[in-house]
């Protein structure tokens, strides 16, 4: 099963965004989508949930041009979680999180056991169960990140898109959120993440794709990719390198 | 956490509300009439005095308030639904502003008194331009596209109505047209409700269709759209479902503001917040709010009765101020 895009191109207001960039994501995947500010990164993540319209290429899901899915089978199969997490209602957590399960359930009837028992699964999967009945606008910032993902979860299709799943958050709850999304693309989920974050990339994804202008540069494992040479390239930055067991890690250090 | 009443106990509450208020509606006037007198006038054999009274003056009033305080509650909900600001009414998109210019018309150009279904129809026509020009200048989808297009079409709707009172030679209809503007259920016949059901009964259909795309919409449209959402439908069914019931709505009744925002407010908590269970616990709460609305103007002011939309806006307004001052304490923190 695969998630697949092909020479894909995107305008926005009559500008390019996304300059003929293919992409694959298979079951089981960890993905880190990086690049510095406006090279397209989240155009191209909506692209490939069928949020964004694109003028030109295909998105193949296992097989299949999306066009020919109905809109809840794609729903069924490629999740989504966008980078502006906020609800205007104080709905209760466990609500939202049902919510996900949009694309399985039936009009106008109440949530099957098996919604229920997803949805459960959901909120243990991001230790969320206990705040479950908590309006989320009481909650802090990083349980309503979590409640936010659990939702995402709750729809177990077998693709995760995630749009800089650790913004805004302190460094334990940054690392919380990357061991989460590492369980789900442990449990044979295949997660393509947005990430900023170099030194989280390096240490947690199992291939980066690194974006620049529109276009994909270069793609590979983290240490391969997370050069000096791409780093003074494509960030314009140095960073500072170190080995922890078999994982590099890098921490970003000055400009130049 | 407080403990809430269920949904079937809450709507069980707000039916017998509605009942009574309506049961209320059809009592309480000039001429006083008892329970006896309701049940002879149903189940009676020649007709009399008090059938007559009730037939063609108490009963299209009590269904006018009833349709059209469901209409107000409804897409109030909807709306705030849609849009996701609790300070969202059919106002808000322009559509009362472009019914009540239309109906305006109609009583400017003298149609409506040489026909008196102008009046309604035209009212219709207004909502129904109002939401074609919404289409075209919003139909992307996008919300705050919709709301500025909505402000747009509110502004342009009064100052065209503004132009026709100020071109109006005859100071009786200036008169007439202010009055209309007023919003009342008073002196309505059993041909208003007829022409005014249909179009507010199709209305109510499209937007109840809408009440899970509500839901998944307090998520954002990109989730929505990600959870399978058609985006350009639900636009459609409640701006159309919208346009349509409201549309009718004024144009038998006038202006009458703020049933549509004051009601969902006061329910949002009761039904957990949901969007789609806000919809017919509004459209009742409405119903009851504006019927007793109704059946209080007769009783303050026997004489010169108090305009409907002039009480609803008394309490409105300062109720529309006070949510502004909370949404802004929750916007700083």
């Amino acid at each position: 099963m695969s998630l697949k895009a092909k020479n894909i191109f995107v305008f926005v207001h009559k500008r390019k965004i996304i300059d003929g960039v293919s992409v694959e994501l298979e079951r089981g995947n960890l993905i880190g989508l990086i690049g510095p500010n406006g090279a397209g990164k989240s155009t191209l993540l909506k692209t490939l949930a069928g949020v964004q319209n694109r003028a030109t290429g295909e998105i193949l899901i296992n097989g299949k041009l999306a066009e020919q899915l109905s809109a809840e089978a794609r729903a069924r199969t490629v999740a989504y979680l966008p980078q502006s997490r906020r609800t205007e209602w104080q709905l209760p957590a466990r609500t939202l999180v049902m919510l996900g399960r949009f694309p399985h359930r039936q009009a106008f009837k109440a949530p099957s056991a098996a919604c229920e028992a997803a949805v459960d699964r959901a909120l243990s999967a991001v230790n969320a169960t206990e705040f479950s009945k908590r309006s989320v606008t009481t909650l802090s910032q990083g349980e309503s990140a979590r409640v936010f993902l659990a939702r995402a979860l709750a729809v177990e299709a077998p693709f995760l898109l995630v749009d800089e799943p650790t913004a805004d958050m302190d460094p334990y709850h940054q690392i919380h959120v990357m061991e989460i999304l590492k369980n789900v693309a442990k449990s044979g989920v295949g997660v393509l993440v947005v990430l900023h974050d170099l030194t989280l990339a390096a240490r947690f994804m199992d291939k980066l794709l690194l974006m620049k202008q529109g276009q994909i540069v270069d793609s590979g494992a983290p240490k391969e990719i997370l050069t000096a040479g791409n780093l003074e390239r494509v960030y314009r930055i140095s960073a500072l390198n170190g080995k922890e067991g078999d994982r590099a890690y890098i921490i970003p250090w000055s400009r130049v | 956490m407080r403990n809430l009443p269920s949904y079937p106990a809450l709507i069980a509450v707000l039916l017998t509300t509605t009942l009574l208020a309506f049961v209320a509606s059809i009592l309480i006037g000039p001429t006083e009439l008892g329970f006896r007198d309701l049940v002879t006038a149903i189940f009676g054999e020649s007709p009399s005095m008090t059938t007559m009274i009730i037939g063609e003056i108490r009963l299209p009033r009590a269904i006018l308030g009833l349709l059209i305080g469901s209409t107000l509650g409804l897409t109030g909900a909807s709306l705030q639904g849609y849009l996701r600001n609790p300070l969202a009414e059919p106002g808000v998109i322009g559509v009362s502003t472009a019914a009540a210019l239309g109906a305006v018309l109609a009583i400017y150009t003298g149609l409506s008194s040489s026909v008196p279904l102008a009046l309604p129809v035209m009212a219709i026509g207004g909502s129904l331009i109002a939401v074609l020009i919404l289409r075209a200048l919003a139909g992307s989808g996008s919300i705050l596209t919709l709301i500025l297009a909505g402000v747009a079409i509110s502004s342009l709707g009064g100052a065209l109505t503004s132009l026709v009172l100020n071109l109006s030679p005859n100071p009786f209809a200036s008169l007439e047209i202010i009055f209309w503007l007023l919003g009342s259920i008073t002196d309505r016949s059993m041909d208003h409700v007829w022409l005014a059901a249909p179009f507010i009964i199709s209305g109510w259909v499209l937007l109840v269709l809408s009440a899970r795309a509500l839901d998944i919409l307090s998520l954002g449209e990109e989730t929505a759209i990600s959870l399978g959402i058609n985006m350009e439908r639900t636009q459609l069914f409640i701006i159309f479902g919208t346009a349509i019931s409201v549309g009718a709505a004024t144009a038998v009744s006038g202006v009458i503001g703020f049933v549509g925002l004051v009601v969902p407010h006061i329910l949002r908590p009761w039904v957990n917040y949901s969007p789609s269970r806000l919809l017919l616990a509004s459209a009742l709460g409405g119903a009851t709010l504006l019927l007793s609305a109704d059946v209080l103007v007769r009783l303050i002011t026997p004489g010169t009765e108090l305009k409907l939309g002039v009480v609803t806006a008394f309490f409105g307004a300062p109720f529309f101020l006070h949510l502004i001052l909370k949404t802004k304490a929750t916007f700083n923190t």
